[in-house]
């Protein structure tokens, strides 16, 4: 069927026009359900439908800078962005995004780089799968059960070890006091995971926002999608620069999708349980894992790919 | 001999030589090889394409339609196992092969052409082995050939099962016809179709004709700013995703039942 197809003039092949706002709006009715920004979803699943990893990676960046304006812009009207917390955690991140496009751009003259990208997506989403997982059957498991376990110490040792260090700043929205080296290093190691997996990082921040830097819920969303902006963008123009490997035509299907999606999601999340959501968003995140990793696992139809600067 | 009969005699002798003309194919389509369409444009929504190769000529035994582009150095990654987990081992890089190769015969090449002549003409997958050399700092291990044949044929830039179609025309011409595949993957450029017609396994004719494939439109316009304006290309990225990030965002923040 004609206009049914659309060539991807950067990553080179033809896909379906249906397929890839399909996909936008599944994985963005996703997000707006769970709350989280859904690239570490798109990746894999454009990995799958036949996109090089580099360009998928790359492209999904570029979307998320749309969706991620969007996001930034309604938080910002509500007065939930920590703008002090979110700059230093954009200097952390800037760096550690450099950092990752040029990682890419060693492994891809190796020949490496899908890999390593598959590689990574596999750990993280196991780790956070599990995590997940564990956390959503944790929260099921009836009251009385929860009250008999042991009640956490007031400080973790984390907290305890982070207010010995150096150059401590008070965030008045957050209402924490920190060394600015905490946000800083958090930051350069979230956006080095950004540029190599093409994922804003929100479902990594998110955890360290809440758990290492002891944010307050309400402010958490808003500042992630305020530092996830930039470093997308800063991703988006890296790899356009050095890599050759952002695809528009790519970024823009996604995002007819996904910010129709992510609205309609985020209007379902208000009618479902928390917990079943985060079962449910923890299966999802574990099947891609295991869909990922059964590719590394499997002999692959041709052995031979294409090297690099292809 | 009157005026009259002489023109009586005009008109007949016209109508012979025109009967006669019609009787047999004007001569521009006999013994010619004929694309269409001969330009391939890739375009916003396209998805791989195919071309029609035709020629009317005397029959022969057996015919085979190549369409070969010039040969090309191409750098490959090898995967292989590193303990449980299959990745790149090894980089090499293979001469000598061209980059696209499609074929279409009436009948199995054994049939139509001898080992010599195929190898000679490099009809087939047979005659491209020999041509191949390849570099790598790996131990080679005998199998890069299949393993290239694998990968070409995985993306549509070889393929060799086409049929080629005869039907007799007039008494002494018979007319060839293939269908090629142009797969979406198969980069822009000119490329040669031949066709070789053989009596008794030795060539008696041949033919050829040549494909232009372009991009065009907004493939072309990004692909040419993509790499030769990157910087300005991944600006104008981040603009256009913001723009459609602040639009998206007024148009839902400003529909009933929105949560912001």
């Amino acid at each position: 069927m004609p206009y049914v197809h659309v060539f991807l003039p950067i990553a080179g092949v033809s896909v379906n026009i249906v397929l890839l706002i399909g996909m936008g709006l599944a994985v963005g009715f996703l997000a707006g359900l769970f709350g989280v920004g859904g690239g570490f979803l798109l990746t894999p699943l454009l990995m799958m439908i036949g996109i090089p990893a580099t360009v998928a990676a790359a492209s999904d960046a570029n979307q998320i800078v749309a969706a991620t304006t969007s996001g930034t812009y309604a938080h910002w009207r509500l007065s939930n962005v920590d703008f002090k917390m979110g700059i230093i955690l954009i200097i952390g991140g800037l760096v550690g995004g450099t950092v990752g496009v040029q990682l890419i751009k060693m492994f891809r003259a190796t020949g490496n780089a899908g890999f390593v990208i598959k590689i990574t997506y596999v750990v993280m989403l196991g780790i956070i799968g599990i995590y997940m997982f564990q956390d959503s059957l944790r929260s099921l498991r009836p009251r009385s059960a929860l009250k008999a376990e042991p009640q956490p110490e007031s400080k973790s040792r984390f907290a305890r070890w982070s207010e010995g260090l150096p150059f401590p700043i008070y965030f008045e929205k957050s209402g924490v006091t920190l060394s600015v080296f905490l946000p800083l290093v958090l930051g350069a190691m979230v956006g080095v995971l950004s540029a190599m997996m093409g994922v804003g990082g929100g479902f990594i921040m998110v955890p360290v926002m809440i758990y290492l830097l002891r944010m307050p819920m309400h402010v958490v969303i808003g500042t992630n999608l305020f530092q996830e902006l930039f470093i997308c963008i800063n991703v988006t123009f890296m790899q356009s620069y050095y890599n050759h490997t952002v695809d528009l035509a790519i970024a823009m299907l996604l995002l007819i999708g996904s910010t129709t999606g992510a609205q309609l999601g985020a209007r379902v999340s208000n009618r479902l349980k928390a917990d079943h959501l985060k079962i449910i968003l923890a299966s999802i995140v574990l099947l891609v894992m295991v869909r990922m990793a059964v590719g590394l696992l499997i002999q692959p139809g041709t052995l031979l790919s294409y090297g690099g600067g292809h | 001999m009157t005026s009259k009969h002489k023109i009586f005699w005009f008109i007949c002798l016209l109508g012979i030589v025109l009967m006669a003309e019609g009787a047999t194919p004007a001569d521009e389509s006999m013994d010619k090889l004929t694309i269409v369409p001969d330009q391939v444009q890739i375009g916003t929504f396209y998805h791989g394409s195919n071309v029609d190769v035709m020629a009317t000529i005397a029959p022969c035994d057996g015919a085979v339609v190549v369409l070969e582009s010039e040969d090309e150095d191409v750098k490959l990654n090898r995967k292989g196992r590193v303990g449980v987990i299959w990745m790149n081992v090894a980089q090499l890089t293979i001469s000598g092969l061209p980059r696209v190769y499609i074929l279409a015969s009436t009948d199995k090449l054994d049939n139509i052409c001898s080992e010599e002549t195929c190898q000679e003409l490099r009809l087939g997958l047979n005659a491209l082995r020999p041509e191949m050399s390849i570099e790598s700092e790996q131990p080679l291990t005998g199998q890069e050939f299949n393993e290239f044949l694998d990968l070409k044929e995985h993306n549509g830039t070889y393929d060799t099962g086409i049929k080629i179609d005869k039907q007799m025309v007039y008494p002494d011409k018979e007319k060839l016809s293939a269908n090629l595949p142009i797969p979406s993957g198969m980069p822009p450029g000119t490329y040669e179709i031949y066709l070789f017609c053989f009596d008794q396994g030795n060539l008696r004719q041949k033919l050829s004709a040549r494909i232009n494939i372009e991009r065009i439109g907004l493939p072309h316009f990004m692909i040419d700013m993509a790499r030769k304006h990157a910087a300005l290309y991944g600006l104008l990225a981040i603009i256009v995703a913001m723009g459609v990030g602040i639009v998206m965002g007024v148009i839902f923040s400003s529909l009933p039942g929105s949560g912001h």
